[in-house]
C-alpha cells in the first residue's frame, strides 16, 4: 500500500488530543499516583497461596506519619543502599556496604531517591522520597517518549499519541506505590535513546565514547537498561543505510566495555553484589551447557538432564517462551494489532517493530540468568515502548488523511489500546507473573477496630 | 548542545571535578564519585552554555562535598518473633482468642454470590495446638469434621456460618507442645495485626477477608468432642 500523501492535521483535532493527553495524565494522578496502593505488596499479599503469603512477600513494616506500612522484601535493598551513597569516606567493611538481591543492579534508584532527599533540603521523609521519584520518573518518560517522537515522525500529532501510551503504560501505573524501582531501566532506555538520537550521534567519536561510557555507567545500574540502549544503538545502525555505521557501533560497544570496565573495578574493590554471584550463574557455563543440549537435540538423544539456556530439559520452550509471549501478547494485543498494520503500510514505523524482537528477547535474558519461568512487565516494557513509538507515527499519520472514517478508526484504534493498558487488575497479573486472572477476584479487606474495608 | 571548545572545557571541568573530589580528599566513596561524574557527562549534554555547565559542575560539587544524612526509616518487627521461621510460641497455660465480626455480611454475599468461609491459621508445630471455634463450640484436637490440613504449617478450618456473624478463634498450647503462629506485617493505619490467624470468605467473584488482633488469656478450651 503506497503511502498516502500528509495532510494538514486541523487545529481541533490537535487540540482534542492536547485535551486527552491532559485528561489522561490527571486521570492517572487520581486512580494510580494517588491511590496509595502498593502493587508491590498487595500482589503478594491477597492473592498468593493464603498458606505462606500472610502479611505480603514482607517481614518488616515501616513507621511513617501514617502509621505502620509493609514493605515489599525485594524492595528493602533499596532503602538499605541510601547510606553507601551518603558515605563520603573509604569503607572498612566492603561486604556490608552495597547489600541485597537484587541491589547493585537497581542502585540507579537510591541515588535518585538520594537526589530528591538532597533537593527537598530534608522536607520530605525517605519513603515519600520514593514515590516522588517514581511520579518524576513518569513524567519524565512521558516527556522522553514525546520528543523523541517528534524527533522520528515529522506530524505534530504522533508525539502526543506517544506521549499518552507513555503516560498510561502500566510499567508506570502500576509502580507507583512501590520502592523496588523496576521501571527504572525503562525511563533509562528513553533518556538514552532520546540523548544518543538528538546529541550524542552528532558528535566527533571521541566525545561519543566519552558521553556513551557516561551513560552506560549510569545504565549497570537502570535494572539491566545498559543492555537495551546497547542493543538500540548496534541493531538501529544495522536497520540504516550510510557510511559511518561501523565506527558508530564500534564505539558503542567500546563505551560498554569500558563502562563495564569501571564496574569491575567498583565491585573487586568494594565487593559489590551481582545477581550472577547471588544465583552462582556463570556465562560460560550456561553457554557450554546450552551448546551440550544443541548437540544432543540435533543427534536425538535424552535432553532430560541437560539444560538449554539456565532451564533443565525442554522448559524453555514448554514453559518460559509461552508464558513470556502469552503475557506480552495479552496485555499488548491492539498495540500488536496496531503495530502489525503499520508495518504493513507505514515504512517509517518499521525500524520500532523490527527493534521489538530483540528488546523483547534481551528484556527477558534477566529471567534466564535466575531461571525462573515467570513473566516481569518491567522486561516486556523495552519491546513496548518501541510498538507505542510505531503505533504513534502510524495513528499520527492517519489522523491527518483528510477521509472522516481514518479518523474514526485512528480513535477506535487508541482507544482500544488505552483500555487494555488500563485494565489494572490484568495487567498486574501479567505483570507479576503472566496470568491475566491472577488478580481478577475482588478482595474485600476488614480490620478488626475498623469498620471501613479497604476494596482490591 | 556543547560544541568545540566549550565541550572541551566542560570536559576538562569534570577531570577536575574528580582530582578535587578523590584527590582532595572531600570524597572518597569511589562508587558514588562515578555516579555523580557520569549524572555529569550526561547533563552538560542537556546544556548549550558553559554557564549551564558551570551549574551542573556546582550541583555535583556540592553532592560530592555535603553528605546527606539519609532521615532514617524505622523498621519493626511485626509482633514478638521468638523462634525461627518468623513465628511467636504460644506459651504453655495461655489462649490466644481473635474475634471475627462478618461485617457487611449480607450486602456481599447479594454482590458476590454465595460464600464459603475458611479460617487460616498459619504457623508451625500447629497439630500440637487446641483449637476452638466458637459459637459453633466444639473444641478438637484434630477434629475432621472441621479440619482441613493444608499442611503441616498450616491449618485451615470450614466453618458452618449459617447465621453466625461474630465468632472466635482460640488456640491454646497442649502440655509438653510448642505450637506457633507465624508473625507477619499485616497491618492497618496504626495496628498490626501480626499473627496469621484470618478468615476468608470466597465466592467466584470476590474474597472478604478478615483480620482480627490477639487477645492473650489463660482460660483453657472447652474439653474435647
Amino acid at each position: 500500500m503506497p503511502l498516502p500523501p500528509v495532510g494538514r492535521i486541523d487545529e481541533p483535532v490537535l487540540r482534542l488530543f492536547r485535551i486527552a493527553l491532559a485528561a489522561a495524565m490527571v486521570w492517572c494522578f487520581y486512580a494510580y499516583v494517588f491511590s496509595g496502593k502498593d502493587w508491590e505488596v498487595l500482589a503478594t499479599k491477597h492473592y498468593w497461596s493464603r498458606g505462606s503469603y500472610y502479611g505480603g512477600y514482607a517481614h518488616l513494616l515501616a513507621e511513617t506519619p501514617n502509621g505502620y506500612r509493609t514493605l515489599q522484601m525485594e524492595g528493602l535493598p533499596n532503602l538499605a543502599n541510601l547510606k553507601p551513597l551518603a558515605d563520603t569516606k573509604a569503607i572498612d567493611v566492603p561486604q556490608d556496604w552495597v547489600s541485597g538481591f537484587p541491589s547493585t543492579e537497581r542502585l540507579l534508584m537510591p541515588f535518585l531517591v538520594y537526589l530528591m532527599l538532597r533537593a527537598s533540603f530534608g522536607w520530605v521523609d525517605t519513603l515519600t522520597a520514593f514515590w516522588l521519584v517514581n511520579v518524576l520518573m513518569w513524567l519524565w518518560a512521558i516527556t522522553m517518549a514525546y520528543k523523541l517522537s517528534s524527533h522520528f515522525f515529522d506530524d505534530r500529532l504522533s508525539p502526543l499519541i506517544a506521549a499518552l501510551l507513555t503516560a498510561m503504560y502500566p510499567v508506570f501505573t502500576l509502580t507507583f506505590g512501590g520502592i523496588k524501582g523496576q521501571d527504572i531501566g525503562t525511563v533509562y532506555l528513553l533518556t538514552g535513546v532520546y540523548l544518543y538520537e538528538s546529541r550524542i550521534q552528532h558528535l566527533p567519536k571521541p566525545w561519543q565514547l566519552m558521553h556513551l561510557s557516561a551513560l552506560f555507567a549510569l545504565g549497570l545500574f537502570a535494572a539491566g537498561g545498559w543492555v537495551w540502549l546497547c542493543a538500540y544503538i548496534c541493531l538501529t545502525y544495522c536497520w540504516r543505510a550510510g557510511s559511518g555505521r561501523w565506527a558508530a557501533v564500534a564505539t558503542a560497544i567500546a563505551a560498554t566495555i569500558l563502562a563495564r570496565v569501571s564496574l569491575a573495578l567498583l565491585t573487586e574493590k568494594y565487593k559489590l553484589p551481582s545477581v550472577e554471584t547471588y544465583l552462582q550463574f556463570s556465562y560460560s557455563e550456561m553457554v557450554s551447557d546450552s551448546l551440550e543440549w544443541i548437540g544432543a537435540w540435533c543427534r536425538g538423544g535424552d535432553i532430560s538432564h541437560l539444560r538449554l539456556l539456565n532451564y533443565p530439559g525442554d522448559l524453555f520452550f514448554r514453559d518460559f517462551l509461552p508464558i513470556i509471549c502469552s503475557a506480552f501478547a495479552r496485555g499488548h494485543l491492539a498495540l500488536m494489532v496496531v503495530a502489525a498494520w503499520a508495518f504493513a503500510s507505514f515504512r517509517p514505523s518499521r525500524m520500532f517493530i523490527v527493534m521489538a524482537v530483540p528488546l523483547f528477547i534481551l528484556g527477558h535474558s534477566g529471567s534466564v540468568i535466575t531461571g525462573w519461568r515467570w513473566h516481569y512487565g518491567y522486561l516486556s516494557a523495552p519491546a513496548a515502548i518501541m510498538l507505542i513509538f510505531a503505533a504513534s507515527g502510524f495513528l499520527g499519520h492517519q489522523v491527518a488523511r483528510p477521509e472522516l472514517r481514518w479518523k474514526m478508526a485512528v480513535f477506535l484504534l487508541l482507544g482500544s489500546i488505552v483500555w487494555q493498558f488500563t485494565d489494572e487488575k490484568m495487567q498486574a497479573g501479567l505483570y507479576w507473573g503472566g496470568n491475566a486472572s491472577t488478580y481478577a477476584a475482588r478482595v474485600i479487606v476488614y480490620h478488626e477496630g475498623n469498620r471501613v474495608p479497604h476494596i482490591y | 548542545m556543547l560544541r568545540g571548545r566549550r565541550h572541551l572545557v566542560a570536559g576538562a571541568l569534570g577531570v577536575l571535578l574528580y582530582v578535587v573530589a578523590y584527590w582532595g580528599g572531600i570524597n572518597t566513596n569511589l562508587l558514588f564519585l562515578m555516579l555523580v561524574l557520569s549524572a555529569y557527562t550526561t547533563l552538560v549534554l542537556l546544556v548549550g552554555t558553559l554557564t549551564g555547565v558551570g551549574a551542573v559542575l556546582a550541583l555535583c560539587f556540592s553532592l560530592l562535598r555535603f553528605p546527606l544524612n539519609i532521615p532514617v526509616v524505622k523498621l519493626v518487627e511485626p509482633g514478638q518473633v521468638d523462634a525461627d521461621e518468623r513465628t511467636s510460641i504460644i506459651p504453655a497455660g495461655q489462649t490466644w482468642h481473635y474475634s471475627f465480626t462478618l461485617t457487611d455480611f449480607e450486602k456481599w454475599r447479594r454482590e458476590c454470590g454465595p460464600l464459603a468461609g475458611t479460617v487460616y491459621i498459619n504457623g508451625i508445630r500447629l497439630t500440637n495446638s487446641t483449637v476452638d471455634i466458637r459459637p459453633i463450640g466444639t473444641s478438637w484436637l484434630a477434629a475432621p469434621k472441621y479440619l482441613k490440613a493444608y499442611s503441616l504449617d498450616e491449618v485451615q478450618l470450614t466453618p458452618e456460618l449459617r447465621g453466625i456473624r461474630e465468632f472466635s478463634v482460640s488456640l491454646a498450647a497442649r502440655d509438653g507442645s510448642a505450637p506457633a503462629v507465624r508473625q507477619a506485617p499485616e497491618t492497618d493505619g496504626v495496628n498490626i495485626y501480626h499473627d496469621a490467624v484470618f478468615l476468608e470468605l470466597k465466592s467466584d467473584r470476590c474474597s472478604v477477608l478478615y483480620h482480627a488482633l490477639r487477645r492473650a488469656g489463660t482460660d483453657l478450651p472447652l474439653a474435647g468432642m
